[in-house]
Formats: structure tokens, C-alpha cells, sequence
């Protein structure tokens, strides 16, 4: 009897031996919380080891570098339709380059020569004559591409050698990044001299070129060591970008007047000095510009409201 | 201190002086100006020309028929079309419609009736574009002239008047004429005359303006043709047109290019748009010789003090004032160019000169007849462009504020001409290598 009971009792512990065997994997066990809490929790080393692919994996690609848009400016001479003084679209098509090594002479980008009169806020010309776009000085529109040729666009008064009528708009109107009044700096085109100052103006005397650079509705202050006979290098901040027509009158948009003046010979004639035709000579400045810095080519949010267009608190 | 030696080679900055006076008088054509005692006549349309329709030019008549050029909107524009033919400019705008009756609604608004005065075109002045006055210069000073003018609609028997006013180069008011008429619409031969005749007056500049009675007098659109002119008989131009005219017509530079300058990169370096031509021009170093002889010998010194360096590198005869404080003359330069500052009667003025010039194509239209001396003004200031020893130069007189509108006087001829009198020729060590 006592056999019997010994292999009963040896069977029965390999039978629940074997029950415990299998239902140990049904055993419910804990979770590894993947972002422990506790600081002191040490990560796995096996974690860390399988890191690096993880991280390969999800890693965003690198966005490209922003480029200009393929129609970024229209040709030179195009002008908006009608607002020439003959009432064309068409001003100097000649796109020849007059200033080929000039530097934008706006600091950063983006930046946007187009109509000043014409783009929205702008009020036309000739108490409504030429009338101008509904629409505010904050507008998107006139802070973004493409850019717009506007030498030769209407101006009474403003005798003109090379545009169509011998009245016109001597220079071309560039908007800086945004309206924000006297923050964006104007800068020198090339080496050169400050050969004259105004109460919203300022010009250089280029050594390379021998040109003379006009920027209007320039603010105080300027900068120091920026005084008439000075010389300035290329890049060189030189003035604020302001909405000044006058000297207290904020009565334009903000944005920089910006002429080339040089000996011209027209037609086989030397016809004295005039203001040169600037539009070609900033679209190849600008691809400078923004090819060194691609961060500078996208149109940025404009101020919600036109108040913010405002005058900066000087220290 | 009048230095008349660096007049004395070519004569073209006495003209430049003289010009100024001249051409500023013209451009302040709205100021105050006491009106004379108006001499008309009774007007002898028999005097002027008949038109016919579709001849090619006849001689004191313009007819609007054959015209080609840039479109204004749907009619052709027409400022310097009669510029060469007939000594006359439109300003202003103006442009020319054909004017036969057409069943399309926008040239039934511009010319409501069956035909023009003659042929099939006329021209339109539009208020809204050209502002309530017409313009005309006439480059060839005219004693009369006669016009067919009709409004661009109206109702019928409505009165009308058209009026006429004609200056002399000195911006003199010589004539006054108004004409009143009733409007009817199916006139085949436009019954409305306009016009004036003198005795001998040299009129330069006629403003045309047509006002509708019924509405305070508001100036309207209006459509003119068959302009007929009558010459002065014996052009008694002043001395100072005489000079433009003989003196000023400026200098072809194609034989006085001795090279090309390279500027900037290559142009296939260039990624969008090539480089400019530019031309270095030949100095009259002789010219230049006999005003500084004469200069000398009447003790005339330049102010300049500084940028005596930049005087010295220039391979150009540098125009400076004589009669400024030396401490306010800031002259910077290279071998090519110069710019020299200096203030007078409280207001900036500049001097630049170069011998670079920049190959340009004008626009089409643009004046490419233009003078030696072309006034440029804008609202800060007023510039006189010249060229003189082959060089080119500009004189630029800053308003004070740089506003004209609160300091006219900045673009007063006189005062510009002063300054322009006591300019000398100055040439340092480069110049005198004459290079």
C-alpha cells in the first residue's frame, strides 16, 4: 500500500507541476512604460542601443532651400497697364544693366519694387486721372511677387529723356519686407562716397561706377559717420526706409525711391547726365542677395492692422 | 562775378546760364503773371486752310488723319505726332480717335457724330485723364490759328463755350478768346469754330479748355480737328531760343569714343540681363585750355579746399563754384566722375560731372530729339543737365525741406543761373596729363 501511495502523491505533483508550467504564460505581467517617470529609472541598455535606427527613421527629410518663384519679376519696361503718362504698359524695355556689380540697396530681403501709386493704398495719380486701387498700404499684394518695372509710370513735371511722353516716374519704388515704418535699412550700393543728404534723402557717389545713387523718403536718424563727403562701403547701412514725402509728412507709403543717375548717350547724342533706367540692375542684385541668403526670399505675414505700420519709439 | 572765359569756347554754359532763365519761365507757366492789354482781331477764316481729308501733310494744317503710334487706350496718342511736320506738340494726353460714326459703344461715346470735321479722325482731349486743360506747344511760334471744336455728347441746344488762351515764350498771356455755342448732334460738318488771330504776337503755348453752361461751367471731353495754323511771318525768336537752337543741339558722341569701359562682370556672367555699354568720351582739352587762360587772367579760383585728391585723380575738367565758403565744398570722386557739394542762399546744391556714358535705348515715344540742356524737376528740387567739353555734367538745387511747395523759389531760374555764372573749370594733376 505504502508503493501505491507514494507514486499516487509522485504523480500528482508532476501533474501540477505540469499545470503550473503551462499557465505561466498566461500570467499577466507588468508593462515597461517606454517614458519612465522616474528620473532615476535608468534606460534600458538595449534601448539606447536601438536608438539610432529609430531615430533614422523618423527624422524629417530637410526642406529645400526657398528659391524665387519662376515668375518672380516681369521684364523690364512692363509697366502696370495704362500707367504710363502716354496711358501705356510700357516704359524702357532696353534690359541692359546699367550698375552690374551694384548690392540691393535694401538690406535684408524679401523685398518688392512695384508701384507705390498703384499697388493698394497708393491713391493714384492726378487727383484720380490715373486712379489708383481700393485696398490698404498693408495689403498683401503689395508684399509679395512678382515685381513690377514702374520707371517711366506716370509723373507730370518730371521730365524724362528716355521715357515715352518726356514726363515720367525717374526711378523705381521698392517695399521693403513690410510696412513697418523707418525698421528696414537702405544700404550702399557699392564703395563709394555720401555726396549729398536731405531731409528724406540721401545719395552716393559710387567710386566704381562713378554713378550717383538717389534714395528718397529716407528718416532720421542716420546712422553714425553717415555725413555728406563720408565714405561708405558697399552693404553699409546708410538710412532708414520710411514713409516720408516730406520732411514731418508721413503722407506716402513706406517703401524706398531709388534712382541711378550717370552720363547717358542717347540715340549717338551725349545728352548731359540723366536717371538711368534702375529696374535690371536690381532684379541682378537681388539674385545676389537671395542667393547668399535663401532665407530671405519668402514673403512674410503682414501686420493685422495698418496701425501697426507704425512709428518706431527711438531711445 | 560773371567768369565769361569758360563761356567763351563753346558758348554752351552762357546758354546753359541763359536757358535756365528761359526754360524755367516756360515750365512756371501757372504763376502769377499781370495780364496785357489783349490784342485780337477779328478772325478771317479765309486766312486759314481748308482741310482735305487724307492728304498726307499739309503745311499749317493738321488734320489727324494720318497718324501712327503707340495706342491710349482705343485711340493713338498724339504729342509729338506733328512735333517734326508742323512744330507742334499735344501735351497732356491727348490722342486721336477715328471719329465716323461706329455702332460699338466706346467709340460712339467718344465720337457721337456721323463724321469728323474732315476725314474720318479727330482728336480727344479727356478731362479725366489730361486734366480740365488742352495743351498745345508750338515750337514754331504761330500768330493764329483756327480749330473745329465739338463736345463728346450733350443734349440739344445745350450751350457750350470753348476758350482759348495763347502765350509767348516769356510766358505772357497775349490771348483770351471764348466761343459759345448751342450742341446738336447730327452735324455733319462741325459748326463750331474756335480760334484767334494777332498782330504778329510769337505764340508759343495755347490751352484749349470746353465747359458745359448747364453744370456750373464743368470742364468736359471734347474733340478738336482740322487745326489750322498761321505762322509768324518773320519768327523774331529771342536770343536765347537762337542759342538753343544754334548751340545746344548736342553732341554726337560716336567720333569721340576712344574705348569701351568695361564695368561689372562679363556678360555671360550675368544671369538674366547684360551689361550696359558704356563709352568713355573724348575731352576737348582745348576747350578747356582757353577757358582757364581766361580764367587766370581774371583771377577766378575755384573755392575748393577739399578733396583736393579727388581732384587730382579726375582725367576730366571738373566745373566748381567760385564764390562759395570753401569749408562748405565737399568734392568726392574717381578718374571718371566727380560730385562736388556746396550750399548757396541757404540751399544744397550739387556738381556732378563724368566722362562715362551709359549706351541707353528710350523708350518708344520718348524725346529723343533732346536738347543740351534738359531742366529736370521734381518736387525737391530742379536740375539742369548739360554737356560741355565733351563731358557730361548736372547742377542740382535742392528746395529747402526739400519742398518746392513751401519753397518755390528753389526752382526760380534766376537764382540757378547765378550760380551757374560763377562756376571755373578746374583740371588737376591727372587732367593735365590729358589723358
Amino acid at each position: 500500500m505504502r508503493p501505491l501511495i507514494i507514486l499516487f502523491l509522485a504523480v500528482l505533483v508532476a501533474f501540477l507541476f505540469a499545470r503550473f508550467a503551462d499557465d505561466a504564460p498566461t500570467v499577466e505581467t507588468p508593462t515597461i512604460d517606454p517614458d519612465p517617470v522616474e528620473a532615476s529609472d535608468p534606460p534600458p541598455v538595449e534601448e539606447e542601443e536601438e536608438t539610432p535606427p529609430v531615430v533614422e527613421e523618423e527624422e524629417p527629410p530637410v526642406p529645400p532651400a526657398p528659391t524665387l518663384p519662376s515668375d518672380w519679376h516681369f521684364a523690364p519696361g512692363n509697366l502696370i497697364d495704362g500707367t504710363s503718362t502716354t496711358r501705356g504698359d510700357s516704359g524702357v524695355t532696353d534690359p541692359s544693366v546699367v550698375s552690374p556689380t551694384m548690392r540691393f540697396p535694401v538690406e535684408d530681403g524679401p523685398a518688392f519694387p512695384n508701384s507705390q501709386i498703384f499697388g493698394k493704398g497708393g491713391g493714384g495719380y492726378a487727383s484720380g486721372s490715373w486712379p489708383g486701387v481700393a485696398g490698404s498700404e498693408k495689403d498683401a499684394e503689395n508684399f509679395d511677387y512678382p515685381w513690377q518695372d514702374n520707371y517711366c509710370e506716370v509723373r507730370f513735371g518730371y521730365d524724362s529723356e528716355l521715357c515715352p511722353g518726356g514726363e515720367a516716374h525717374r526711378g523705381q519704388d521698392i517695399r521693403p519686407k513690410t510696412c513697418e515704418n523707418a525698421v528696414h535699412w537702405a544700404v550702399a550700393p557699392e564703395d563709394g562716397h555720401v555726396s549729398h543728404i536731405g531731409s528724406i534723402s540721401i545719395n552716393i557717389f559710387g567710386a566704381e561706377t562713378g554713378y550717383i545713387y538717389k534714395y528718397l523718403h529716407v528718416q532720421d536718424p542716420l546712422p553714425a559717420g553717415i555725413t555728406i563727403g563720408a565714405p561708405v562701403t558697399k552693404g553699409q547701412r546708410i538710412a532708414r526706409i520710411s514713409d516720408r514725402l516730406k520732411a514731418n509728412s508721413r503722407a506716402t507709403t513706406v517703401h524706398l525711391h531709388f534712382e541711378i543717375w550717370g552720363g547717358a548717350e542717347i540715340n549717338g547724342v551725349n545728352t548731359g547726365v540723366t536717371a538711368l533706367p534702375p529696374y535690371s540692375s536690381l532684379v541682378e542684385s537681388y539674385l545676389d542677395l537671395t542667393e547668399a541668403n535663401p532665407d530671405q526670399i519668402d514673403p512674410v505675414e503682414p501686420p493685422e492692422l495698418l496701425s501697426q505700420c507704425t512709428e518706431p519709439q527711438w531711445p | 562775378m560773371l567768369n565769361k572765359a569758360i563761356y567763351r569756347s563753346i558758348g554752351k554754359l552762357s546758354i546753359f546760364v541763359s536757358a535756365l532763365l528761359f526754360m524755367v519761365g516756360n515750365t512756371n507757366a501757372q504763376s502769377v503773371q499781370p495780364r496785357p492789354v489783349l490784342q485780337q482781331r477779328t478772325i478771317d477764316l479765309s486766312q486759314m486752310r481748308v482741310a482735305i481729308p487724307n492728304q498726307e501733310i499739309t503745311p499749317g494744317l493738321i488734320d489727324f488723319e494720318n497718324v501712327q503710334g503707340p495706342q491710349i487706350g482705343v485711340g493713338i496718342e498724339l504729342s509729338n505726332q506733328y512735333e517734326e511736320s508742323h512744330g507742334v506738340r499735344f501735351e497732356r494726353g491727348a490722342s486721336v480717335h477715328f471719329c465716323a460714326r461706329r455702332t460699338d459703344d466706346v467709340m460712339a461715346s467718344l465720337c457721337p457724330y456721323p463724321q469728323a470735321a474732315s476725314g474720318q479722325r479727330a482728336a480727344v482731349h479727356d478731362v479725366r485723364s489730361g486734366g480740365p486743360v488742352m495743351v498745345v506747344t508750338f515750337i514754331r511760334p504761330v500768330e493764329a490759328l483756327t480749330m473745329r471744336i465739338n463736345p463728346t455728347g450733350g443734349t440739344l441746344d445745350e450751350v457750350f463755350v470753348a476758350e482759348l488762351n495763347g502765350f509767348d515764350e516769356n510766358n505772357q498771356q497775349l490771348v483770351n478768346e471764348t466761343v459759345r455755342f448751342n450742341w446738336f448732334q447730327n452735324a455733319f460738318s462741325w459748326p463750331t469754330s474756335a480760334g484767334f488771330e494777332t498782330d504778329g504776337a510769337q505764340i508759343t503755348r495755347v490751352t484749349v479748355t470746353l465747359r458745359r453752361v448747364a453744370q456750373n461751367n464743368q470742364p468736359v471731353r471734347f474733340l478738336i480737328d482740322d487745326l489750322s495754323l498761321v505762322y509768324s511771318p518773320e519768327v523774331q525768336t529771342s536770343p536765347v531760343a537762337v542759342a538753343l537752337a544754334e548751340e545746344t543741339s548736342p553732341p554726337r558722341v560716336e567720333s569721340e569714343i576712344v574705348q569701351s569701359v568695361e564695368v561689372g562682370p562679363a556678360q555671360d556672367e550675368l544671369r538674366l540681363y547684360p551689361a550696359a555699354t558704356r563709352k568713355r568720351t573724348v575731352i576737348d582739352w582745348d576747350a578747356v585750355d582757353l577757358d582757364l587762360a581766361e580764367q587766370d587772367a581774371q583771377g577766378l579760383v575755384s573755392a575748393s579746399r577739399q578733396g583736393e585728391q579727388f581732384i587730382d585723380a579726375a582725367e576730366l575738367p571738373l566745373l566748381l563754384p567760385s564764390d562759395v565758403d570753401a569749408d562748405s565744398l565737399i568734392v568726392v570722386g574717381n578718374r571718371d566722375s566727380y560730385s562736388a557739394h556746396f550750399t548757396v542762399a541757404g540751399r544744397a546744391h550739387n556738381l556732378y560731372g563724368s566722362r562715362l556714358l551709359t549706351v541707353m535705348s528710350p523708350a518708344a515715344g520718348a524725346a529723343a530729339d533732346a536738347t543740351n540742356l534738359t531742366l529736370i524737376r521734381s518736387d525737391e528740387a530742379i536740375v539742369g543737365s548739360f554737356s560741355l567739353y565733351g563731358a557730361s555734367y548736372s547742377l542740382t538745387r535742392y528746395c529747402v525741406n526739400e519742398d518746392v511747395s513751401t519753397d518755390a523759389a528753389c526752382h526760380d531760374g534766376d537764382a540757378m543761373g547765378a550760380v551757374a555764372a560763377n562756376l571755373v573749370v578746374v583740371v588737376g594733376d591727372a587732367g593735365r596729363g590729358r589723358p
